[in-house]
């Protein structure tokens, strides 16, 4: 990823573009505040940070990732934070979330997988959940997903149609997640 | 905000502020500044159903919670 967020930006509407985001629409944003940190971005929403892509299935990805310069390792640009959400309506505050990929790089004083998967479904069995804690409440543990890992299960798995053929966006996805698998942070699976 | 249709955007503190503000009311029903101290102290019940707010309050300067 270097030290440029315009790249890396470019690189997810690219991603996106050749796969699951809606026919003509320019893909993620990257912001920035104007009077807030000037080594902080965000790649977030069209309209505002936080608004929700709309996909080719008539729903809604929302993908959040804030960008850092850091300074204590050659002022290459890293990611903070990533929140990539599959959700039914464009609402950012929506309660009709499908799935969600969260990273965050600084562990939370939680017990809670720095990368997981959250699931909004009910489970089929009774009692298999501790003190009626939701199921989407539960953190499964995963290793750090990007977004090209949203966009596969989106595809593969909810049979969103793609832009371009199989063909083409699998090995783009492919040697993006080489990239990525390079450089990227793992952060351990649970608390240490 | 600047106009749609471009690769970039940019905001303002007090815009950034504000966003963070509607959305935690919207979601949990506090204020943004009660937010991101929960979330900085381990407070928080599901910290992750406002990753995206965690991401967006990155852009500010100074952080709303000590």
């Amino acid at each position: 990823m270097d030290r440029d967020p315009r790249a890396f930006r470019e690189l997810l509407t690219l991603l996106l573009r050749i796969t699951v985001l809606q026919k003509h629409h320019p893909g993620p944003r990257l912001w920035r505040a104007v009077d807030g940190s000037p080594d902080h971005w965000e790649i977030g929403g069209l309209a505002t940070p936080l608004e929700p892509l709309p996909i080719r299935n008539g729903k809604f990805l929302r993908v959040a990732i804030d960008l850092f310069l850091d300074h204590g390792d050659r002022d290459y640009l890293k990611v903070a934070t990533s929140s990539f959400q599959y959700q039914v309506d464009q609402d950012p505050n929506t309660k009709a979330w499908v799935f969600r990929y969260d990273y965050l790089r600084q562990p939370t004083p939680q017990a809670h997988p720095s990368a997981h998967l959250q699931i909004n479904a009910r489970p089929i069995l009774d009692g298999v959940l501790p003190d009626r804690t939701p199921l989407d409440r539960i953190h499964f543990a995963t290793r750090r997903v990007p977004l090209e890992g949203a966009i596969r299960v989106l595809a593969d798995e909810f049979l969103v149609e793609c832009a371009q053929p199989a063909e083409i966006w699998r090995p783009v996805l492919s040697e993006a997640e080489r990239l990525f698998a390079r450089i990227a942070h793992e952060p351990p699976l649970g608390p240490e | 905000m600047v106009k749609p249709n471009d690769a970039e955007g940019e905001v303002t503190q007090d815009e950034i502020l504000k966003m963070l503000e509607d959305a935690a009311q919207a979601r949990l029903k506090m204020s943004a500044t009660e937010m991101l101290e929960r979330y900085e102290t381990g407070q928080l019940a599901d910290p992750s159903s406002v990753a995206d707010l965690i991401a967006l309050a990155g852009l500010l300067k100074k952080p709303v919670a000590a």
